[in-house]
């Protein structure tokens, strides 16, 4: 069972990273995309995906460690709620 | 194909939630998939108002919600417990507590929390937006 973790506010990245498996998924969306500008993420192995429209919306697509966070839309945002076998939003 | 539903708890105007879950169900849609239901719970039942008046230049959530909801046959379900203790009240909830007036936009239903396990049992996936 893999997991897809939606974040929406910076700091709730490293509340949810002790309970995120290496085969789970982390999307970043809303305030916490910003977290993909910081450089890198202690993250474990697990992949690390961004919502581009947000992004955008902050001036901060340019800004993204392009090699450790890979950059997807809505479209995309659906097909990964379908490819993991369930979403969990940190709230 | 797959069905959906989703659960809103995002406040109307203090966070981003009830805007990306709009967004989230109309390109779920444009795939072709199905949104059996929106369930609003927490803050989220805010947006069920018909009495939301935002200046011209910003979004009408409530009116998104309800455009989507008549052109998609979607169910808008407010739970009653979250709504009547914010104010959020159709005319049956109304008569029930004794209260002058009521204000739940045609678009919604209230009922409760029954229908969001419903919602999740008979849902291939259920997303959150809070």
């Amino acid at each position: 069972m893999k997991s897809l973790y939606i974040i929406n506010q910076p700091q709730k990245l490293n509340q949810a990273l002790p309970f995120i498996s290496e085969q789970d998924g982390i999307l970043l969306i809303e305030d916490a995309v910003v977290v993909a500008t910081y450089g890198s993420v202690q993250a474990n192995h697990q992949t690390l995906y961004v919502l581009v429209e947000d992004l955008i919306a902050r001036g901060l697509k340019d800004k993204v460690g392009v090699e450790q966070w890979n950059l997807v839309d809505y479209p995309q945002f659906v097909e990964l709620t379908l490819q993991y076998d369930k979403s969990v939003s940190w709230l | 194909m797959a069905t959906y539903s989703l659960l809103v708890t995002a406040n109307p105007y203090s966070s981003q939630g009830q805007l990306s879950a709009i967004q989230f169900a109309k390109t779920l849609l444009e795939q072709g998939h199905e949104l059996m239901r929106v369930f609003f719970y927490a803050d989220g039942v805010l947006v069920a108002s018909r009495l939301h008046a935002p200046p011209a230049d910003e979004i009408n959530l409530t009116k998104a919600w309800a455009k989507l909801a008549i052109e998609k046959d979607i169910e808008l379900i407010a739970c009653v417990t979250a709504a009547n203790k914010r104010g959020i009240v159709n005319v049956a909830e109304a008569e029930r507590n004794a209260l002058t007036g009521n204000n739940l936009d045609p678009a919604f239903e209230i009922s409760g929390l029954g229908q969001l396990t419903e919602a999740m049992l008979n849902s291939d996936r259920l997303i959150t937006f809070g």
